[in-house]
C-alpha cells in the first residue's frame, strides 16, 4: 500500500518541503506512464494538500514531477498600478486575481483591513508583490497552506493538531526533530514538540514516510 | 532575466530577486507632471511603463519649508523613502520654469551669499509712507503760497513775481506728486514679494 497518492495514483517516491513563508513544493515519483499536468491533489495518508504541476515528464513509466502549492500563478507577470486610500485586501486581490490564487478565508482580518494611504506597484511578478504587500503590516506574513489557497497573517502558533506519532530522533542543536506519522498533518505556524514550526519536510520511500520538523 | 536565462541563471536569479524587487524602489524615475493639487502635492506619469501614474505625491525640496508650484508637464524625479511602495516622494527638478516659489524664513533670506547685508524694501509701505510725506510737503507748499499771497498784498502790493513763482512751485509738486505715484507701480516687482 502506497504511503501517497496523486490525483489518485500511487506515489512512489516524494520529498514534500513546506516553508512558513512562502508557496510549499513536491517532488514525486508517481506510478503513472502519463505525464501529470495542471491541478494535482496530493494525499500524504490522508492529508490532503493541492498543488499545480509545475514540471514534469515521465521515464520509465513513472512520472516525474515538481508539484507547487496553490494554482501555479504566483510566478505570473503583473503590470504596475498604484492604490490610494484602500485597505490591503485591495491590491492584495489585484494581485491575487493576476495570479489566479485564491486567498484563504482564514487570513487575518486586521491584516487584510489594514489601510494604506498609497501603495505604488512596479511591473514585477506577483510573488514578489505579495511579499511586498504584506511586508507593509508588521509581523504579517504571506504561505500557501495545504488546501493550496494562499494565507496572509499573523502568527499566533496554536498548537500542532498532530498528537498521534511517533518521535524518532530530536536534534536540539539543530532545532528540529524526525518522527514517524501514518497522517503526518503537522503544518507550519503550528507548535510541535516544544518548536515554534518554521519548516516541514516528509519524505516517502518505498517503506517509509518519515516527517522532519524544523523550528524556528 | 528569468525567461531568457539558462536554468541555473534562473536558479541564482530566483534566490536574488527579492533583492532586485527592492532595489526597483531603490532607484528614481523621470516624470512628468500631470497636476498638481491644492495642497502642492502632485500628480506624475512616469516615463517607464514599469511604474504606474502615481497621484498625491509630495515634493520634497531639499530646502526646508520651501513651496513651490508648477505647471503641468514640468520635469521632475519620483523616488520611495527607504525603497517603501508606500512612500512615493519627488524631487530633484528637471528643465522646469516654476510657476510660484516660496521660502519661509524665520530669520534671514540671503541672496548673494552671507554677505547680503542689505535689507529688501517692502515696496507697499515705502510706496505708502512717501505718499504721505509728498503729501505733507504739497500742503506745506500750499500754505506757504497762500501765506506769500496774503503778505504780498500787505507789505508789497507791486510784487506779482512772487506770488506766481509759489503757485507754479505748487502746481509743479502736484504734477510731479501725480506722476511719480502713478508710476510707482510699474517700479514694483510683480514676481518677487517679501513679507515683513
Amino acid at each position: 500500500v502506497a504511503w501517497a497518492s496523486a490525483n489518485g495514483a500511487d506515489v512512489l517516491e516524494a520529498r514534500v518541503q513546506l516553508p512558513r513563508l512562502g508557496a510549499w513544493h513536491a517532488d514525486l515519483s508517481v506510478d503513472s506512464d502519463k505525464a501529470l499536468t495542471g491541478k494535482v491533489a496530493l494525499s500524504l495518508n490522508g492529508f490532503a494538500l493541492s498543488g499545480f504541476v509545475h514540471r514534469g515528464g515521465v521515464l520509465a513509466d513513472t512520472a516525474i514531477l515538481r508539484v507547487v502549492g496553490g494554482l501555479g500563478g504566483l510566478p505570473r507577470a503583473i503590470e504596475a498600478k498604484a492604490f490610494r486610500g484602500t485597505p490591503v485586501r485591495t491590491p492584495l486581490a489585484y494581485i491575487l486575481q493576476t495570479a489566479g490564487e485564491t486567498l484563504s478565508p482564514r487570513s487575518d482580518n486586521g491584516v487584510l483591513s489594514t489601510q494604506l494611504p498609497v501603495w505604488v506597484l512596479q511591473n514585477g511578478i506577483c510573488a514578489e508583490a505579495l511579499a511586498m504587500l504584506v511586508a507593509q503590516v508588521d509581523g504579517a506574513i504571506w504561505r500557501v497552506l495545504p488546501d493550496g489557497t494562499v494565507w496572509v497573517g499573523l502568527e499566533t502558533w496554536p498548537a500542532s493538531k498532530l498528537t498521534d506519532y511517533d518521535l524518532l530522533t530530536t536534534d536540539p542543536a539543530a532545532g528540529k526533530v524526525l518522527i514517524s506519522a501514518d497522517v503526518p498533518s503537522v503544518v507550519p505556524g503550528t507548535v510541535f514538540e516544544g518548536l515554534k514550526v518554521s519548516y516541514v519536510q516528509h519524505v516517502i520511500g518505498e517503506d517509509a514516510l518519515r516527517t522532519e520538523v524544523w523550528g524556528e | 532575466v528569468s525567461e531568457n536565462a539558462d536554468r541555473m541563471k534562473a536558479v541564482v536569479y530566483a534566490l536574488v530577486r527579492p533583492l532586485l524587487t527592492r532595489q526597483k524602489y531603490s532607484v528614481m524615475y523621470a516624470c512628468t507632471v500631470l497636476g498638481q493639487a491644492a495642497n502642492l502635492t502632485l500628480a506624475l506619469k512616469p516615463d517607464s511603463k514599469a511604474v504606474p501614474s502615481v497621484d498625491q505625491v509630495p515634493i520634497w525640496h531639499g530646502i526646508p519649508g520651501a513651496k513651490v508650484k508648477v505647471a503641468n508637464g514640468a520635469r521632475v524625479l519620483l523616488g520611495f523613502h527607504n525603497s517603501d511602495p508606500a512612500r512615493p516622494y519627488a524631487a530633484l527638478w528637471g528643465q522646469t520654469t516654476a510657476v510660484e516659489i516660496h521660502f519661509p524664513a524665520s530669520t534671514l533670506v540671503s541672496l548673494g551669499g552671507e554677505n547680503g547685508t542689505h535689507p529688501v524694501i517692502l515696496g507697499d509701505q515705502l510706496r505708502t509712507a512717501q505718499n504721505a510725506l509728498n503729501s505733507a510737503l504739497l500742503t506745506a507748499l500750499a500754505a506757504v503760497n497762500s501765506y506769500a499771497v496774503a503778505v504780498k498784498a500787505i507789505a508789497d502790493p507791486t510784487n506779482v513775481a512772487t506770488p506766481v513763482l509759489t503757485t507754479a512751485l505748487v502746481t509743479a509738486f502736484g504734477t510731479a506728486k501725480t506722476a511719480y505715484e502713478t508710476a510707482w507701480p510699474s517700479y514694483l516687482s510683480t514676481i518677487v514679494k517679501v513679507k515683513q
